[in-house]
């Protein structure tokens, strides 16, 4: 089957474990959401993946080969970086011309065309960019890369509300033409919601959470009431944080919910990723806030 | 998949865009230096003028490419997806192959510059490096072919050398980038002084007599046949270690 393969990786610096035995599958024809907080290792991950940093331990496969230096498997990865690693002096034009020259099924009528749609002008030099011109940039080589697997790391980086709603929908239009394996690491988590399927929500370097949106939206959601009774509600469920304001609290489950169940005096709404990623990844420094 | 053909051709023009600069300045400033000789010949006050070789100047051109070619290409081709090895075997066969290009186009131009200059009259001499060195040597019959691979091995061991340089110091944390021209100094102007001066001259006497073997020979002509064969060998060890410093070097922002 044609996926990439991350078995028991893990990657230090110094004292600091980044990534913590990850075993992790990405599968063409999906979308998935890579989401974590600073530092949580998702740029690791994803430069372990594409040879940019060497893993500790663990085995990394593309498509059954080595990822780790093998040309044939580089080849089928793109990574849009947060950073900028072209050359300063060096033109859009020539850039793209590169890529095209480096990636089998590049398609450079594809680049032109999104650079076309950003607006940017191809003669411009790396050093004349923009942050939000820099990011369009490197995100028409990555849908034009014709790879199978283009990974996206802060894809929306500097770009505005206008240019953000025009990136998801060239990467739907995109992902339409050429279903490839996408992977949006991203901390406009809620932005994102709507086009991925998959989540994968990474904190302290371990997998915290890999499943289908939907069926982890379905299973998140707030109980808010006197705290009295919200607690005796809570009791023995999955309970991954709360907020409390006087006697009111709010506590956040993580499990599937049977409306017979809620007692009358307590409400109850669905959680976004949003909201289910900060409960989740917040645990660590106490699992609620009482703001009264 | 080591070699990459768009990784060549990358290198290779950027090294030929720089050499092409290069060509255009000393062009400019040879013509500037022969207009000025011609009007002092034609004053007739018997000035004499002497033009560095072009392979001299070549050589500084060439090094500063070298130090410039490492972590901007490094990451670039990283970011396109091509390995370590091949971005290595891209710049190795780039390097073998524009210092023979612009070794025989500083054989031509010498030939040329020389030409000119002659015309302007004997007051005006261009003098390569290498027939200012080797100049009775090159009567010997094989004296092209040998100023070719004299000039050759040399832009290679030269560009190989600041490309090890850039490498080198793109591996070396902050400690080691202060602490490897330090000891280089010291070892160079405190230790090895220090040493000449307990042996009575036996160090600089030896590195001195190592240095006349390898660019002069031993026979009573200066001869460039170990310069040739140091300047390969330095080369290819200097592109071994270069590689031994790149294949595991990580991306660094």
């Amino acid at each position: 089957m044609k996926k990439i393969e991350l078995t028991n990786v893990s990657k230090s610096y110094g004292h600091v474990e980044a990534v913590k035995n990850v075993s992790l599958t990405f599968e063409q024809h999906k979308i998935y959401g890579l989401l974590g907080r600073n530092g949580a290792g998702k740029s690791t991950l994803l430069n372990m993946i594409t040879s940019r940093v060497f893993p500790d331990s663990g085995e990394i496969t593309v498509d059954g080969d080595h990822a780790i230096e093998n040309d044939y498997a580089m080849g089928k990865i793109h990574l849009m970086s947060e950073n900028n690693y072209y050359p300063e002096s060096m033109r859009i034009r020539d850039a793209l011309r590169l890529a095209g020259a480096l990636y089998p099924d590049f398609c450079m009528k594809t680049a032109n065309s999104l650079a076309e749609s950003w607006g940017l002008d191809t003669k411009k030099k790396m050093k004349e960019l923009s942050t939000g011109m820099n990011t369009m940039f490197k995100a028409s080589v990555a849908l034009a890369s014709g790879a199978p697997y283009i990974f996206l790391d802060e894809p929306v980086l500097g770009l505005d509300a206008v240019h953000r709603d025009l990136f998801y929908k060239l990467v739907v239009a995109q992902f339409e033409k050429h279903p490839a394996c996408y992977v949006l690491s991203t901390h406009l988590i809620e932005e994102a919601a709507g086009i991925i399927e998959d989540v994968i929500i990474i904190n302290a370097g371990e997998i915290l959470v890999n499943e289908p949106t939907e069926q982890l939206l379905s299973q998140g959601y707030t109980v808010t009431g006197p705290e009295a009774v919200v607690n005796t509600f809570i009791a023995g469920r999955s309970c991954i944080g709360h907020d409390q304001l006087g006697g009111m609290k709010s506590a956040y489950l993580l499990e599937p919910l049977d409306g017979s169940q809620v007692p009358d005096g307590l409400q109850t709404t669905k959680l976004n990723l949003q909201q289910l990623f900060v409960q989740l990844t917040k645990r660590e420094g106490g699992n609620g806030h009482d703001l009264a | 998949m080591i070699l990459r053909r768009p990784v060549l051709e990358y290198y290779l023009k950027n090294t030929f865009t720089v050499f092409g600069w290069f060509l255009l300045v000393y062009t400019a400033i040879f013509a500037i230096f022969v207009i000025i000789m011609s009007g002092v010949i034609i004053g007739g006050d018997g000035s004499y003028g002497s033009f560095g070789g072009f392979e001299g100047v070549a050589v500084i051109c060439l090094f500063i490419v070298a130090l410039n070619s490492f972590r901007e290409e490094f990451h670039l081709f990283l970011q396109l997806g091509v390995s370590r090895k091949s971005a290595f075997a891209g710049y190795a066969l780039h390097v073998l192959i524009a210092s023979a290009l612009i070794a025989i186009a500083a054989l031509i131009g010498d030939a040329l510059f020389s030409g000119i200059a002659s015309l302007v009259g004997s007051q005006v001499e261009v003098a390569s490096l290498f027939s200012q060195s080797y100049g009775q040597w090159m009567e010997s019959g094989s004296g092209v072919f040998g100023m070719f691979l004299w000039t050759w091995t040399l832009f290679l061991s030269v560009s190989v050398f600041g490309y090890f340089l850039t490498n080198l110091f793109y591996r070396l944390g902050k400690l080691g980038k202060v602490l490897v021209p330090v000891t280089v100094g010291v070892l160079l102007f405190v230790v090895l002084p220090i040493l000449d001066r307990v042996t009575n001259g036996w160090v600089f006497n030896t590195i001195w007599g190592a240095v006349a073997t390898i660019f002069r020979g031993n026979g009573e002509i200066a001869s460039p046949v170990n310069s040739i064969i140091f300047f390969f060998v330095g080369g290819v060890v200097g592109l071994a270690l270069c590689w031994l410093l790149m294949r595991r070097a990580p991306l660094k922002k």
